[in-house]
């Protein structure tokens, strides 16, 4: 990985911001990620406004009205307990990208620093401490380790992100570490070294910069991933609870009556396309920004 | 090359460390979370006796430490106990769980390898053209969708709408043989019985090439980018300049260098097939070791928890190991250990 | 130097799609090459040279727009190389024609051993040739071509990894793949640049000695004029992808007619000179928006008005001396 000093104390922020914002603007899909991001996040925030039906997100039962197709009154249909499945969307994509953000909120500067001082203090007792530790974490793959956590503790949307978050940290301390090692031999820590820095300085004031770019772009894409965790916890049951809707559970739940009432799994899981499709736009377009930006 | 095999073994050697670290750290948070393994097993009804005298049996009433140990000593002779959930010992589910996700993990990452570098250098030697683009837009539909929702659409379509494949379980044929190797198609195969062969396979196609999408859309991706970056590379445009005709250089020059990414990736992909195979056993009810652990979860089935830890634990490690040997052979930079 | 001209390009313009439109990068280029000759293309980085060899041998970006004659006499006959179809280009590459590529390291195929690299050439050639050839036969070639460049060894190093070997010995395998097979014309993009000056220096008499010993035309393309003045017979010099002046080495030294020429040479220092020059002015040349006229005179200390609206043709000052520039041109 070729590692350039991107932290260019040279142009003012302004004038890099606005640079940036032209070039991201030329492309069309990141727009389209943008917008599709900003759309999905504003539908979250405001949903007691946008849902048509916001207690059907609770504890309510309307038999009467249950297993519509979609209509005009329910867009996405109704499910078994006659609630209206738009509604219930709308309102799972709160737990749904909250997830998203708490994990990669916690888990990114919780990984990236491990993986900093373990590769700062590269050799040390340290270093091997972080480094054995990263790689139990790493033994399985991550979607059974973040399995495994979350069903050895109570089923519940807290828990459920506190699995996967235990789980991610040690990608971006992998990361972080690869860079931390080729960084150690940059004459600029040396010089920082020699005039007495200490380590908290050098490891986030003069590492840390040159690593953001890397780090921001996988972080973008692995909200989409991150995501798709999620749903597969709630798939079996381990995320958010009824009755509060989530999507990984609307498709388990709709699984069983295909393919007679289809709408019950394709809307939730046309929403969770959208919404890694959007952040990996995102992603996509972050990366590229980043790359030019070295090229140049 | 004696160094590099050293260097190999001690990977190796790290990789089960860090296992048996994993099965520490699993088998402690299993032990100290609340909630009585013994009392789940047995219900609610049963008197505190026979709690009691289950936990002695499960050996839950010793030290942490002791009871970790002779867990250990106990998995090192192959056995890891008896499975709560269904009552069998976890050794005896295994063989019979095993086999089934591994015939489909294999069959998936074929499909995958194969078709999704295929796809890349179909796009690549249409690039700019309709077809690729529409591959291009298809591979990243492909890489953002779940694994789950890729099984319940093909259910859908090829199960419901056009029913030419059966979507539920291995086989629709009661099996009298005792089996060979577990997996299936291999079996049948070996016993020339071609019928159930065929039975198996069909059974299979769909689950395989439903966990099998993610990473095929990700390895076309990946290929057709490597193979652009590396049309405008020097030695591709030398080999023009000297003669050599463009299909040898596309199909023999360029290929090589272009593959290696893609290949190296496998090893990560390996991981989530492993973890994405639960959702496709429990949609296509397919026994196997992916499902059959995460009921054990649910049920916090301990002994069973962390036999399936173990075991894909241990498939990880060789799977990675597999991938290596596979990027050596192609990377000549890697197996001479190139210069510094 | 034997008569007959080889290679004549006549009005050859370039031209690219980029992000931001078409970047106009070659500018009615003009110039022969006879038989035998060895003719240097000097200018600064970015003027254009590579493109016009790229352009000569027709492997330049897909995107890229050529207009303007190239051609090449072939038995007698003069063809113009951007007429000729798929099968008659590759005949010509695998006959006529070859390059030596500027960075060795990137100009080989990392994945596969030198001596597959090697025998692909020869191979190419004796089909076009329609020779009939053994497995051998190709080895004993490629083994001849590595010993011509002496390189030391050479059947290790045809199973060798370019990797493997030092950039001083993968620029000699990178000549010894142009020479292997007889050619009549041999391009050079800037041989050896990206090595130690003492390589470069073997490099380019190593690529003079077989140039002259089997008589072949030579184009050598540098940012040096030191490097073009031991080597060449004739020189061109490109400014902003048109050639301002060419003429015969002592005579472009001896008496050089364009502006920017003359500064060049006053770049250079000199030994009990007068210390070093300032330099010249201004910036590069904008290849998407390229100033009218003259692409020079933004930089020219002499430019009037003429040279902001038309843009020069070459004159003729006899004896193979030629300049793109009003200051010369006749009833201006």
């Amino acid at each position: 990985m070729n590692i350039r000093t991107s932290h260019r104390r040279g142009i003012p922020l302004k004038e890099r911001m606005g640079q940036g914002w032209y070039r991201f603007s030329r492309s069309k899909l990141s727009i389209l990620g943008l917008a599709g991001a900003a759309l999905l996040v504003f539908a979250a925030v405001f949903a007691p406004i946008i849902a048509p039906y916001p207690h059907h997100a609770g504890k309510v039962v309307d038999f009467a009205n249950a297993n519509q197709p979609p209509s005009l009154q329910n867009l996405c249909g109704t499910d078994t307990m006659g609630r209206d499945v738009f509604s219930r969307i709308i309102y799972a994509l709160r737990s749904t990208l909250l997830m998203g953000v708490v994990v990669l909120s916690v888990a990114v500067p919780f990984g990236t620093s491990m993986g900093l001082i373990a590769g700062y203090f590269q050799g040390s007792l340290i270093d091997s401490l972080i480094t054995r530790l990263t790689d139990i974490f790493l033994a399985i793959p991550p979607l059974i380790l973040a399995l495994v956590v979350a069903s050895l503790l109570k089923p519940n949307l807290l828990n459920a992100m506190l699995a996967i978050t235990v789980t991610w940290w040690t990608w971006y301390a992998r990361l972080a570490y690869g860079m931390a090692t080729s960084l150690n031999r940059e004459y600029y820590i040396r010089s920082a070294q020699l005039s007495g820095a200490g380590w908290i300085h050098i490891v986030f004031r003069e590492m840390l910069p040159n690593c953001l770019s890397p780090i921001l772009t996988k972080m973008t894409l692995d909200i989409g991933i991150v995501i798709m965790i999620g749903a597969a916890l709630s798939f079996v049951g381990l995320g958010e609870q009824p009755p509060a809707p989530s999507l990984g559970t609307m498709i388990s739940d709709g699984a069983k009556y295909m393919p007679t009432q289809w709408w019950l799994t394709v809307f939730p899981a046309l929403t969770i396309m959208i919404i890694v499709l959007s952040f990996n736009l995102l992603g996509d377009s972050f990366r590229d920004l980043f790359s030019t930006e070295e090229k140049k | 090359m004696g160094s590099s095999s050293f260097f190999a073994f001690k990977r190796v050697l790290w990789s089960l460390a860090a296992l048996v670290g994993l099965s520490l750290l699993i088998f402690t948070l299993s032990r100290i979370i609340p909630g009585d393994p013994a009392r789940m097993a047995l219900g609610p009804r049963a008197t505190e006796e026979a709690v009691q005298e289950l936990r002695h049996e499960l050996r839950l009433d010793r030290p942490l430490p002791l009871q970790y140990v002779s867990w250990l000593a106990s998995v090192l002779k192959g056995d890891f106990g008896l499975s709560l959930m269904t009552m069998r010992s976890v050794t005896q589910d295994i063989k019979i769980f095993l086999p089934a996700t591994l015939e489909l993990v294999l069959i998936a990452a074929l499909i995958q390898l194969i078709f999704g570098i295929l796809l890349g250098v179909l796009s690549t030697s249409c690039q700019g053209t309709w077809l690729d683009y529409l591959l291009r837009i298809t591979a990243y539909l492909g890489v953002v969708t779940p694994s789950f929702v890729f099984a319940i659409l093909f259910m859908l379509l090829f199960g419901f709408l056009f029913p030419v494949l059966p979507v539920m379980g291995r086989t629709s044929v009661l099996l009298q043989l005792p089996p060979i190797t577990g997996m299936l198609i291999a079996d049948s195969l070996l016993r020339g019985d071609f019928s159930t062969m065929w039975n198996a396979f069909t059974h299979l196609i769909l689950p395989a090439t439903a966990l099998a999408m993610n990473g095929m859309s990700q390895l076309a991706r990946i290929t057709r980018s490597a193979m652009v970056d590396n049309l405008g590379k020097d030695y591709i445009v030398m080999e023009a300049a000297q003669g050599i005709s463009r299909k040898k250089i596309f199909f023999h020059y360029l290929l090589r260098p272009s593959i290696i990414p893609a290949v190296s990736v496998m090893a990560l992909q390996v991981g989530s097939l492993f973890g994405n195979a639960f959702l496709v056993e429990s949609i296509f009810n397919w026994p196997g070791l992916s499902r059959y652990g995460v009921q054990a979860m649910l049920f916090k089935d301990l002994n069973a928890v962390s036999a399936v830890v173990c075991i894909i634990g241990c498939v990880f490690i060789i799977a990675n190991i597999v991938v290596d040997i596979l990027v050596a052979v192609i990377d000549p930079r890697i197996r001479l250990k190139a210069g510094e | 130097m034997n008569a007959g001209r080889l290679l004549s390009v006549e009005n050859l313009d370039v031209d690219f799609g980029v992000y931001r439109g078409r970047s106009r990068v070659l500018n009615g280029i003009s110039f022969n090459v006879d038989k035998g000759e060895k003719l240097g293309l000097v200018g600064e980085t970015g003027c254009g040279k590579t493109t016009t060899l790229r352009a000569l041998m027709r492997v330049l970006d897909p995107n890229a727009r050529c207009s303007g004659k190239i051609l090449y006499t072939i038995a007698g006959q003069d063809k113009d190389i951007y007429a000729m179809n798929a099968a008659e280009m590759l005949h010509l590459r695998r006959t006529e024609m070859s390059m030596i590529f500027q960075d060795p390291t990137s100009a080989l195929n990392p994945v596969f051993t030198v001596g597959e690299q090697i025998s692909s050439v020869i191979r190419a050639n004796l089909v076009a040739k329609q020779e009939s050839f053994s497995k051998n036969s190709v080895t004993e070639k490629a083994v001849k071509a590595l010993a011509d460049v002496f390189l030391p060894d050479p059947e290790r190093i045809l199973e060798s990894y370019p990797f493997q070997l030092s950039g001083g010995m993968r620029q000699r395998i990178c000549i010894a793949m142009s020479v292997a097979t007889e050619r009549n014309l041999l391009l050079a993009d800037e041989p050896g640049t990206s090595l130690d000056v003492t390589i470069q220096d073997q490099i380019l008499r190593l690529i003079n000695t077989l140039v002259e010993t089997k008589g072949m035309s030579f184009i050598l393309v540098s940012h040096s004029l030191g490097v073009v003045r031991k080597t060449s017979d004739r020189i061109c010099i490109m400014y902003g992808g048109t050639i301002v002046e060419s003429a015969r080495t002592a005579d472009l030294f001896a008496s050089p007619r364009h502006p920017y020429t003359r500064a060049l040479l006053a770049c250079v220092p000199k030994l009990g000179g007068a210390g070093i020059a300032e330099g010249i002015p201004g910036e590069m040349v904008n290849y998407i928006n390229p100033p009218a006229g003259c692409r020079f005179h933004p930089r020219c200390t002499q430019a009037f008005r003429a040279c902001r609206e038309i843009q020069p043709r070459p004159v003729a000052l006899g004896d193979g001396h030629a300049v793109s520039c009003h200051l010369y041109a006749t009833g201006s």
